[in-house]
Formats: C-alpha cells, sequence, structure tokens
C-alpha cells in the first residue's frame, strides 16, 4: 500500500466533466426509486375517512358482496362433467428415463468430410449440435456404430454415452472418446455456454447407477481409474469431477 | 490508469441503485421468526364449556386467538424473503455504484494493495496520512472504506479485522452477490489494478 502513501485522491479524475456529479452526495442514505414507481396497497375496512370503509368498496347487498366467491376452481366447468373426470389420466412418466440423441459413425464420417466438423480438435456437443449432425439434444448425445466400416478418421471426441462397438471403432481409427455425465445444467452450458454469465461447475453423477457406468473404462467413463488414477467411490467421483 | 468509460462514466441510476440495494438487503433477511397459530399451541380442542345454560358467552376452543394463552391470528412465519433482479440490471446497478464513486471523488484506484505487517496500527496510519482516517476525530463518525482486491490478502484481512469502518473483500465477491449495498454503503472504495481490471470487463456492456 505503499502506492497510496504517495497518492492522494486529487489527482484521479481526469474526463469529470462528461459525468455530471450528483448534487446531493449519492450514499444509502438518499437512493430512491422513481416517483410513480412504486403504488400504496389499497386498504379497505380501515373506518370512513379512508374512502374504503364500511362496505369496502363492494357496493351494497349481493352475491358480489359476500366473501368467498372468487372465480371457479380450476378446471370446473360450470357444472357440466369435466374433462379431467369424463377422460381421467392413465400411465406414468418415467422420471430416470433418459433420451439420448443417436448419432451413427457414418453420419459423423460423413459431416468430417465435406468440412462440418474439424476433427483436428475435440468434438463435443456442441459442435455436433451446432453443424446440425445431430438435433434435439435432449439428455446428451449417443455414439452408436451405424457403418463403422467406413469410420477411418482419428478423432477425439467427448458425448454423454456410446455403445461398445462405437468405442471399439473410433479406437481402431486412432481415435480417442470419453463419456462425461451431463445433468441438465451442465448439459445447456455445453451446447448453450453463450447464453450463461458464467459457466458453471459441472456436476459429478448422483446414482449410484450413474456413478457405476461412468467409472467403468469399458465405457470410457471419465471417472473411470484408469483416467483419474481414483479408487471408485462416490466421494473420489465428485472430487474427480470437480478437478476435470 | 485509464478507465473503461462504459463502466465508470455509466449513467447515474439514482432508482437502479435502490432497487439493487432493496434486493440484496431482502435476500440478507433471514426469515426465522415464527409464532405458533392455534392448531399449534398445545392445548386440547375440546368445547370448553356447554353451549347453554351458563348464563355467558358461547366458547368453544381454549386456544383461540382472542383468549389468554390462546394461538397468534396472521403471526409471522417462517419464511423466505428473496426476491429476484435480473442479471443485467444487477450489472447496470453495479456500473451505476462505481460511476457514483467515480463521479463523487470517492474512488482510489491504486497500484498493488500490498502490507508488509498485519498490524492494525499500520493499516490506520497509512489510511490517516492520506485524510481517509476510519477513526477521525474532527468529524462526527469516521470514514468507512471498502478495500477491493483480487484475493484476499491475509495482512490486509487481519489488519481491517478490527476497524469497524474498513472491509476489505474481493472484486469477484462483489460481482457475484451484485453487491451494490457494501459499494454505496461505504464513503470511500479503493480499488487495486487487478481488482479494477476484473470489475471492468465483466461489467462493461456486451
Amino acid at each position: 500500500m505503499h502506492s497510496i502513501l504517495k497518492s492522494t485522491c486529487t489527482t484521479f479524475r481526469t474526463y469529470v466533466t462528461i459525468l455530471q456529479k450528483p448534487r446531493i452526495l449519492l450514499g444509502l442514505g438518499n437512493l430512491s426509486d422513481n416517483p410513480g414507481a412504486t403504488k400504496q396497497r389499497k386498504r379497505v375496512g380501515r373506518g370512513p375517512a379512508s374512502g374504503h370503509g364500511k362496505t369496502c368498496g363492494r357496493g351494497q347487498k349481493g352475491q358480489k358482496a359476500r366473501g368467498g366467491n372468487g372465480k371457479p376452481r380450476r378446471g370446473f366447468e360450470g357444472g357440466q362433467t369435466s374433462i379431467s373426470v369424463a377422460f381421467p389420466k392413465r400411465g406414468f412418466h418415467n422420471r430416470n428415463e433418459k433420451t439420448y440423441a443417436p448419432l451413427n459413425l457414418d453420419r459423423l464420417q460423413h459431416w468430417i468430410n465435406t468440412g462440418r466438423i474439424d476433427p483436428s480438435q475435440t468434438i463435443t456437443m456442441k459442435h455436433l449440435l451446432d453443424t446440425r449432425c445431430v438435433h434435439g439434444v435432449k439428455d446428451g448425445v449417443k455414439l452408436l456404430a451405424d457403418g463403422s466400416h467406413y469410420f477411418k478418421t482419428p478423432i477425439t471426441i467427448e458425448v454423454a454415452r456410446a455403445s461398445q462397438t462405437a468405442i471399439k471403432a473410433i479406437e481402431k481409427a486412432g481415435g480417442k472418446i470419453t463419456c462425461r455425465y451431463y445433468n441438465r445444467l451442465a448439459l445447456r452450458a455445453t451446447i448453450k455456454p453463450e447464453k450463461f454469465w458464467k459457466i458453471p461447475k459441472f456436476a459429478a453423477p448422483v446414482k449410484a447407477k450413474d456413478i457405476e457406468w461412468y467409472s467403468n473404462y469399458k465405457n470410457r467413463g471419465y471417472l473411470s481409474k484408469k483416467l483419474t488414477g481414483l479408487p471408485v467411490t462416490q466421494a473420489n467421483a465428485q472430487m474427480a469431477a470437480r478437478a476435470i | 490508469m485509464d478507465v473503461e468509460r462504459q463502466v465508470f462514466g455509466a449513467p447515474i441510476r439514482k432508482d437502479i441503485l435502490q432497487r439493487a440495494v432493496i434486493w440484496q438487503r431482502d435476500c440478507l433477511r433471514q426469515g426465522t421468526h415464527s409464532t405458533k397459530n392455534r392448531s399449534e399451541v398445545s392445548g386440547t380442542s375440546k368445547k370448553w364449556a356447554p353451549q347453554k345454560g351458563r348464563g355467558k358467552a358461547r366458547v368453544g376452543s381454549h386456544r383461540a386467538p382472542h383468549w389468554r394463552g390462546g394461538g397468534v391470528a396472521h403471526g409471522p412465519r417462517l419464511r423466505s424473503y428473496d426476491t429476484d433482479l435480473p442479471r443485467q440490471v444487477q450489472e447496470l446497478a453495479l456500473r451505476s455504484a462505481l460511476a457514483t464513486k467515480f463521479a463523487q471523488n470517492q474512488l482510489v484506484i491504486v497500484q498493488d494493495v500490498h502490507l508488509e505487517t498485519e498490524k492494525t496500527k499500520d493499516l490506520k496510519a497509512i489510511l490517516d496520512k492520506n485524510a481517509w482516517d476510519p477513526l477521525a476525530k474532527d468529524r462526527k463518525q469516521g470514514h468507512s472504506i471498502l478495500i477491493l482486491t483480487k484475493d484476499h490478502k491475509y495482512n490486509l484481512d487481519l489488519a481491517s479485522r478490527n476497524l469497524q469502518k474498513v472491509h476489505a473483500l474481493t472484486a469477484e465477491e462483489i460481482l457475484d452477490a451484485g453487491d451494490v449495498y457494501n459499494i454505496m454503503g461505504h464513503e470511500t472504495l479503493i480499488m487495486d489494478k487487478e481488482a479494477t481490471e476484473i470489475l471492468q470487463t465483466a461489467l462493461k456492456p456486451k
């Protein structure tokens, strides 16, 4: 703080002219919203002088003057059998279901051949979506092996899942594949980073099934011992995910 | 040092500053107040006296709000006071706050905030020398000072800890919390160059 010693606060502003200094020194004590920005609440039944006294602005007797006469409840159709009673919901939604956008290797090869994807840099789901190689990434992209005998380019790719044959085909071509766990936030941050003020930390998987899958080197899981050097436990998985 | 015109010369919006401060103070509220209503107060719900023949008023529950020892009607409940403020409004408010400090000659940018010791006495001597004495006797109250750096500095944190009106924060903390309250709540804002850079790049309108 020696520089403070040398400097005093006199010579710092050089272009003050364009800044209009507030007339009164602004501090916490004299901030205020614009006039008319807020409205006073209407307080009914607080005496005749208020103007909303005796009948509270409801006029004289009748249905509308009584309490409890609000809107009919949601789904009420005036007494007619409502649609939700006539046709009740059936079935259920599987909360654990994941919908992966499939991507086959021949399509990926075609995209590389036509110059739409650059194989020299790591291919992420963002590149795949931006070039419309996949559509509608719901829970991630799963790499599949249709047309794998056409696949010849060595690539580095990061996706949510991959089939065993696809992994084999990519590594046979001299490439590298990593399967990463993406929760909703991480997926959105991956495919639409421009929507984020600050890129969030990517969460580690929490469900035992996910931890197991992504810790398995067979799946080229990013938490597997071979890639992280740590034995597989939930705490280690989280640590590894954070480090990556 | 040249500072970014779009940040330190931003329009001073008193209303936006107010909104940001209100929002921040709302979020700071604990909301841990609670009372018991008539169903939560301990005691029976049995009818306290017969309906008729007593020559007195009809009574039901012993724990009704108008009874002594009864529940509280419409009392405070545990709740969160959090409100939302759009990110862009937060940024505008921060720009506005920095511009206010700049325009009012309350902003000091220094090369580096480096203290040799962690002694409060030494920090106070430095501040005193520059007429920012936090304990000044000639004023009603001393100067309140906020010092912003890139990271927390051990010496600075310790030295400023026992000075009631001097606080040391990081630029990152200010950005993360949209902390207009602290900027406006201190008279003098001292920043080092690194902190200034961080604030400028983050707050410059895209």
